[in-house]
C-alpha cells in the first residue's frame, strides 16, 4: 500500500467517529430527533463501515422479531384452590404506622441522649482531662478510626438503600462495652477496627476506668442507650423500606 | 391472542372484582407472551414454567392496583420480576442452574407449524437456538430490554415502565444489547440461514 494512502486511512479510522452506536440503534427505532437524525443519514451516505453495522442491525432486529412463540406447555389458568392461597391481602397498613412510629421514636430518644452525652462529656473532659487526658483521646481515636475506616466506603458504595439498611449491620452496630462507635459512622466501617484497638490506646483508656466514677458508668450506660436507639431506628427504617419495596414490585 | 381492548378492560374490571372466569380468560389470552418472555430470559423449561405460574398468581393477587393502561405491559413486568427473583436465586446457588440447563437441553422447544417443510423446520429451529443462546450472552438488564423490544414489541417508554429506569437508559440497553447480538450472531454466522449470513 502507498504510505500516503496508508496514512490517510489510519487518520481516518483514528478520528472520532461523529455517529455513536446508540444513535444508529435509535435511528433504526425511529427515535432520533429531526436534526440528529438529518446527521445519522449524512454521515451514513459518507461511512461504509456505519452503513455495514446499521444493515447487521437491522438483521438482528428482524431476526429477533421473527423469533418463533415456544407453545405453552401446559395451561397456567389459575385454580380456585390456588386462588384461595393467592387472594389479595389487605395492606398491612398497620405495619406501616408502627414501624414509622417506631423509627420517630427512636430516632428522637437517639437526638435526647445523644445531645446528654455530649454536654457530659464537655463538662467531664474540662473537669477531669484539662490537658487532653482519656475521654478526649478517646474521642480522638474514634475519630480516626473513623477517617481510617472511611477508605473503605467507595467498596461499599455499591450497597443498595436495603442492604444498607437492612438490620443486619445495625447488630453489629450495638456497642461494645468501651469506647462505643461514633453514630453517624456506618456500621461496618467500624467494626472491623474494634480488635486492631492500639495498646496504647488500651492503656490510655485504664487510667480512666481506675478513676471511673457513677458518672463514667452512667456515660457508658447512655452510649449503649444511643446506639441501641440508633439501631432500633435503623432497623425499623430498613423495615419500612423493605414493605414499601415489596408493594413497588407488583 | 389478545383480546380486544374494550373486552380486555372489562375482563380486568371483572377479575378486580373477584371474577376468576374473568382472570382466567385473560390468562389463556397472555400466558403464551408470558412465558416467552419467561423462557428467554431464563432459558430453562421448568424454571420458565414456575415463573409464568408465580407471575399470573403475583398479577391476580395485585390485580386491584391496576391502574389502566396497557394491561400487557403491566402483566410484562410482573413476569419480569418474577424473572429477577429466580435470576437472584441462582446467583445465590449456581448449582441450580446448571442443573436446569442440562436437564433442559434435550427437550425440544420449538415445534413444526403447520405446512411448514421439515427443511424449513430445521432452519427455523436452528435459527432459534442461535439467537437464544446469543441472548443468553447479554447480562439481564440489556436481555430484558432487547426482548421486551425486539421480541414482544414494547415501546421505550412502556420497557422504561416496566423495568423502572429512563428512557435513555433504555436506549442505551438495548443499543449495547442489540451491539453483542450482533457480535455473537457475526461470530456463529455458520449457523445462520443464508438470508442472514452475510454478517461480518
Amino acid at each position: 500500500m502507498n504510505p500516503l494512502n496508508l496514512t490517510q486511512t489510519l487518520a481516518r479510522l483514528l478520528r472520532p467517529h461523529p455517529v455513536r452506536r446508540e444513535d444508529l440503534s435509535s435511528y433504526l427505532d425511529g427515535r432520533l430527533a429531526p436534526p440528529e437524525r438529518r446527521q445519522v443519514e449524512e454521515h451514513l451516505a459518507a461511512c461504509a463501515r456505519c452503513r455495514q453495522e446499521l444493515e447487521e442491525l437491522r438483521t438482528v432486529v428482524r431476526a429477533l422479531r421473527g423469533l418463533s412463540q415456544v407453545p405453552v406447555p401446559r395451561s397456567f389458568r389459575l385454580s380456585p384452590a390456588q386462588v384461595e392461597t393467592a387472594r389479595p391481602a389487605a395492606r398491612p397498613t398497620w405495619a406501616y404506622g408502627a414501624l414509622g412510629a417506631a423509627s420517630a421514636a427512636a430516632t428522637i430518644i437517639f437526638a435526647v441522649l445523644l445531645s446528654g452525652d455530649l454536654l457530659t462529656t464537655n463538662g467531664e473532659e474540662e473537669a477531669i482531662t484539662p490537658e487532653g487526658g482519656p475521654p478526649a483521646a478517646l474521642m480522638g481515636r474514634q475519630a480516626e478510626e473513623a477517617a481510617e475506616a472511611g477508605e473503605g466506603l467507595p467498596a461499599e458504595a455499591d450497597l443498595t438503600a436495603e442492604e444498607a439498611l437492612s438490620p443486619e449491620p445495625t447488630v453489629q452496630a450495638t456497642p461494645p462495652p468501651v469506647p462505643s462507635p461514633p453514630a453517624g459512622a456506618p456500621p461496618e466501617a467500624f467494626a472491623p477496627a474494634m480488635p486492631a484497638q492500639p495498646p496504647e490506646a488500651e492503656e490510655a483508656e485504664r487510667p480512666a476506668a481506675a478513676e471511673e466514677d457513677d458518672g463514667g458508668m452512667g456515660r457508658i450506660a447512655l452510649r449503649v442507650g444511643e446506639a441501641a436507639a440508633a439501631a432500633v431506628a435503623l432497623a425499623a427504617l430498613g423495615g419500612l423500606l423493605v414493605l414499601r419495596r415489596r408493594r413497588a414490585r407488583t | 391472542m389478545a383480546a380486544p381492548p374494550q373486552e380486555e378492560s372489562a375482563l380486568v374490571a371483572r377479575s378486580q372484582a373477584g371474577d376468576l372466569s374473568a382472570f382466567n380468560e385473560l390468562v389463556e389470552a397472555y400466558q403464551g407472551q408470558v412465558y416467552n418472555l419467561c423462557l428467554r430470559m431464563l432459558r430453562s423449561v421448568q424454571a420458565a414454567e414456575d415463573a409464568t405460574q408465580e407471575a399470573f398468581l403475583a398479577a391476580y393477587r395485585h390485580i386491584r392496583s391496576f391502574r389502566g393502561g396497557a394491561f400487557r405491559a403491566w402483566l410484562l413486568r410482573i413476569a419480569a420480576n418474577a424473572c429477577a427473583d429466580e435470576l437472584r436465586r441462582r446467583r445465590r446457588r449456581p448449582q441450580i442452574s446448571l442443573e436446569q440447563a442440562s436437564e433442559d437441553q434435550e427437550r425440544p422447544l420449538d415445534v413444526p407449524d403447520s405446512g411448514e417443510t421439515p427443511e424449513d423446520f430445521a432452519l427455523r429451529r436452528e435459527l432459534n437456538r442461535t439467537l437464544q443462546a446469543g441472548l443468553t450472552t447479554l447480562p439481564p438488564d440489556q436481555r430484558l430490554a432487547v426482548v421486551l423490544s425486539d421480541v414482544h414489541g414494547l415501546s421505550y417508554d412502556e420497557i422504561a415502565g416496566n423495568t423502572r429506569v429512563s428512557v435513555g437508559t433504555v436506549k442505551s440497553r438495548i443499543s449495547r444489547g442489540r451491539e453483542r447480538m450482533r457480535r455473537y450472531l457475526a461470530a456463529h454466522r455458520e449457523l445462520l440461514p443464508e438470508t442472514i449470513r452475510h454478517m461480518k
